[in-house]
């Protein structure tokens, strides 16, 4: 299901350990993305036997520029792990996540 | 491609959007993918199949690396310590990841579409979800 989005599961993962192991919060993050990574390698796999894969080679510096700035933002964000709740972090994510999806839905 | 698109595309805002994306994706331990994938299509004008390869590439990159930088706040020993959990999940996520990777190549564009926009609204539910459990 997470491999259709092109998307690590992750969000899927965290409630998960929460609910079901008993993770802390901040320890499921990581764990998440533990199980993310091997499960992403396989999907990644999956989509290079398909024609729309050349579009990776096509757009290798839009593609590495932006990884950049993901990697740079994630590092800001792991920084802020200690400072921010998460009390109020996951509220304001899922009502970004619901403006994301009306526009999706709205593309044509 | 038309010249608009070409400006939408550099590099600039490609990192812009990338640092604000993986700012949220490393707080909450996600790879920022599902915040990157709308942002592909929206902004940035990519067909639905090809965001979604691009954005699993990155967030190829991007996960491994949010996994080192979190290392300072939730060291390796305590994720190795909880081994048999990874164990248990990727068991299940590795065929879902092969199975959806194939769907998603076959379907149509408009399609995949109204599937993304469904999910992330999920998604969206099942961090309201996770949070009011983790309050108690």
């Amino acid at each position: 299901m997470a491999s259709l989005l092109g998307v690590a599961g992750g969000e899927l993962l965290i409630p998960t350990l929460v609910l079901l192991f008993g993770a802390d919060i901040k320890l499921a993050g990581s764990l998440s993305l533990a199980v993310s990574l091997p499960t992403m390698l396989v999907g990644f796999t999956r989509y290079t036997r398909d024609q729309s894969f050349i579009v990776v080679g096509r757009n290798k510096i839009f593609l590495l520029v932006m990884a950049a700035g993901s990697i740079g933002g994630t590092f800001i964000g792991g920084q802020l792990l200690g400072l921010v709740p998460a009390g109020t972090l996951l509220p304001l994510l899922a009502v970004i996540l619901l403006a994301l999806a009306y526009k999706v839905w709205q593309h044509k | 491609m038309t010249p608009a698109i070409e400006t939408q595309r550099n590099p600039v805002s490609a990192f812009l959007g990338g640092a604000v994306i993986g700012t949220l994706g490393g707080l909450i331990g996600l790879g920022g993918a599902e915040f990157r994938l709308p942002l592909l299509i929206g902004m940035f004008r990519f067909p639905a199949l090809e965001a979604v390869i691009l954005n699993k590439t990155m967030s190829l990159i991007v996960v491994a690396t949010a996994l080192l930088f979190r290392s300072r706040a939730v060291p390796f020993a305590d994720v190795a310590a909880n081994w048999p959990i990874i164990v248990n999940l990727l068991a299940g996520s590795l065929i879902g990841a092969w199975m959806g990777a194939a769907w998603a190549t076959r379907l149509k564009s408009e399609t995949l579409y109204r599937v993304i926009a469904t999910m992330l609204v999920l998604i969206a539910i099942i961090l309201i979800l996770g949070h009011d459990a983790t309050v108690g």
